[in-house]
């Protein structure tokens, strides 16, 4: 099978602060003016490194005709830029991306939806965004309304839709896009549970037909169903390519479980964030540091903190979640209480917790801490933490990924109906 | 393996000249865009498509009571009202096509950020709906020439060609202007400044030949100025200053070319600028 698909070596950098975001152009002249100084600087080694900022990295691959690739990694992994880059929203800074047949792209639906427009015309509207003609609006017309199911508010502005109506016909115009290839982002994440079953069945029927797709979402059990092949991105750049099983413990096990104490000094945070957190460390029940605990133990997080001076209302937590960023727990000083209530400039906060209650598998653990309600720092997935399959009952049945996120003790007992 | 189109992805360096056969492709979507302009235009007032002819109506009775009657503008022997819309209306249709397709560009943010075509294509779908104004205040206009009993002359016959650089020179300004505005959001606010300057400097509510002689000459290379006084010699069936006309639309066709030129090094920056 040939390539239809081809991406060699693309690199995004974007530089942060200055004009990302609209400069105005007091500051674009005297930035222009002072161009002369900071090219010196530059020339003698004082390069402002910190803002430029990397959001893809020598990413290359190939996508066979007919394959349906996922895309998975974590929040500003570089998934969606690579996707914009692929769809031609934004250029790469470096590389080069071939492909061939037509290119439709689905970043979000209901693109350019005019809300004063009926269900109708906004059909024509959005199809013809996406890039398909006129006869073949048409031609699907009927399908396209079939499938959200609008028959009897077709001639009514959308605003007047309810919003499950307004995604379901947004999903709709999208879903019957016929392109050789097709970007895909997230769009399943709408609508109820009913509708995105219905959706999830169109895109295996499209996959069916032969189309080239590349589907990023965090929903990892969607891609498992999906995808025969998926990439990992991490950082900007992508940390594995292979197939789904071993994707989804390469996306888990790429934020290497540590051992010992982590230094959180030298992580890079929000800019607007003071470094108050230093390290944390994570205990079993035998009060040994571990990355790997067994569920329903006692487990012990301990995190040191230096605020500088004794703060006033401090509050921390911390959180777990699942590789696909779904949030298990949130533990915090606000919430759970905490026993001090004087509190020293420099120190550590230990939590206790007394039997963790997760299934086996590899949770992202973030902390962040905070002062009279505002935030002072915070890491998002700063370390990781895995739980082990291990047989907590003595049942001889282990926990089954399908069994959810929470294991919880229970007596069960039975009592005979009398006849 | 049959031909099948290809595209191309790398880093964009300069301008990019837009595909003149990927905006054919693309044709459709102009006017989809012009369509939903129009349709969304008027939905939900009263009055609707009247608004066209409202709006410039009272505009020439607020200027002919002011310039006209009280200020007493020299008018070449005609009645001021009709001296005045006859070059009004084009005047309506730069400033507002400028408006419009300046201001597209920002208004389609969340499209842009969203799906890839020839990002042209928004700033001249917009300009779209001030050339059905024109045409829908041009009643007014014939209304007027009946009233007064002037009749045009028989270069009427060229008046849309004098209409297409007039709106070939606002979407040169506003893709100037709304292509800079995009990183530069100065430019939002000069957009509105610079058209009402540009106004003054046009021969609206007076007459080119009030102007003195060195005055007269610096108009020339107001493109607008000689496309507003071809329209209205037309109109008041008056000799063309066919050499005027021809520098303008020289000078409209440039304007275009930079405006298109500063539009598209903005072009692939679009989506990271937004």
């Amino acid at each position: 099978m040939t390539a239809v698909i081809r991406v060699e070596n693309i690199g995004k950098e974007y530089i942060v602060g200055q004009h990302q975001y609209g400069e105005n152009f007091r500051e674009r002249l005297q930035r222009f003016l002072l161009a002369p100084l900071q090219r010196f600087k530059t020339l003698s080694g004082d390069v402002t490194e910190d803002l430029k900022f990397q959001a893809l990295q020598d990413v290359s691959f190939e996508v066979p005709e007919g394959q349906i690739l996922g895309l998975i990694g974590a929040n500003g992994a570089g998934k969606s830029t690579l996707l914009k880059i692929l769809s031609r929203i934004t250029p790469p800074t470096r590389g080069k991306a071939t492909l061939e047949g037509t290119v439709g792209s689905l970043l979000e639906v209901g693109v350019g939806f005019n809300r004063e427009l009926t269900g109708r015309e906004n059909i024509f509207l959005n199809g013809a965004i996406l890039g398909m003609r006129r006869h073949e609006i048409n031609k699907e017309l009927d399908a396209i309304v079939d499938f959200a199911g609008v028959e009897q508010f077709l001639d009514t502005p959308v605003k007047r839709y309810s919003s499950g109506m307004y995604v379901r016909l947004a999903f709709s115009v999208a879903a019957h896009l016929k392109t050789d290839i097709l970007l895909v982002d997230e769009v399943l994440a709408v609508g109820d549970k009913s509708f995105q079953e219905k959706c999830l069945g169109k895109m295996d029927e499209l996959s069916q037909g032969g189309r080239t797709i590349i589907f990023v979402s965090h929903n990892l059990p969607v891609v498992e169903n999906l995808c025969e092949r998926v990439l990992v991105m991490q950082e900007g750049r992508l940390a594995y390519d292979g197939n789904v099983r071993d994707a989804i413990s390469a996306y888990t096990s790429a934020e290497s479980l540590q051992s010992d104490s982590l230094d959180l000094n030298e992580l890079p945070r929000r800019s607007q964030y003071r470094h108050v957190l230093r390290s944390i460390r994570i205990s079993d029940h035998n009060g040994e540091t571990q990355r790997s605990v067994s569920s329903q133990q006692a487990l012990t997080v301990e995190i040191d903190y230096d605020f500088g001076a004794p703060p006033s209302g401090p509050h921390f937590g911390f959180s777990l979640e699942t590789a696909t960023g779904l949030k298990v727990l949130t533990v915090s000083t606000r919430q759970n209480g905490c026993t001090t209530s004087q509190w020293p400039a420099r120190g550590t906060i230990r939590c206790f917790i007394p039997s963790l209650p997760l299934r086996p598998g590899v949770y992202f653990v973030s902390v962040g801490c905070g002062e009279r309600n505002l935030p002072v720092d915070g890491l998002e997935r700063c370390t990781a933490l895995e739980v082990k399959a291990e047989d907590v009952f003595g049942t001889g049945h282990l926990e089954a990924p399908r069994h959810g996120h929470v294991i919880v003790p229970a007596t069960i007992d039975v009592k005979e109906t009398p006849s | 393996m049959p031909h099948r189109l290809k595209t191309v992805i790398e880093p964009v360096v300069g301008v990019r000249w837009p595909k003149p056969a990927e905006l054919w492709a693309y044709r459709e979507l102009l006017w989809v865009f012009l369509a939903r302009d129009i349709k969304v235009r008027y939905k939900q007032t009263v009055l609707g498509g009247l608004w066209a002819l409202i709006q410039p109506f009272m505009t020439m009775v607020v200027f002919s009571v002011i310039f006209g009657k009280f200020a007493k503008v020299p008018s070449d022997g005609f009645p001021y009202p009709i001296f005045l819309y006859s070059a009004l209306l084009p005047w309506t249709l730069f400033a507002s096509t400028l408006t419009q397709s300046s201001s597209a560009i920002l208004g389609a943010e969340m499209i842009i950020k969203k799906v890839y075509f020839p990002r042209l294509i928004i700033p001249t779908a917009a300009a779209g709906t001030p050339l059905i104004d024109y045409l829908v205040s041009s009643v007014l206009m014939v209304g007027m020439a009946i009233y007064y009993g002037v009749a045009p002359s028989w270069e009427i016959v060229f008046l849309p060609l004098l209409l297409f650089f007039i709106s070939l020179c606002a979407q040169g300004m506003g893709l100037l202007m709304g292509g800079l505005a995009v990183s530069y959001r100065d430019f939002r606010h000069v957009i509105p400044f610079v058209t009402q300057i540009w106004m003054f400097v046009t021969p609206v509510i007076y007459g080119a030949s009030l102007l003195p002689e060195p005055w007269q000459f610096l108009l020339l290379f107001n493109p607008i100025a000689g496309l507003v006084e071809g329209s209205r010699h037309i109109w008041l069936n008056q000799p063309l200053d066919l050499f005027a006309l021809l520098f303008s639309a020289g000078l409209s066709v440039l304007v275009w070319l930079v405006g298109l030129m500063v539009f598209q090094r903005q072009e692939a920056k679009m989506a990271d600028r937004m």
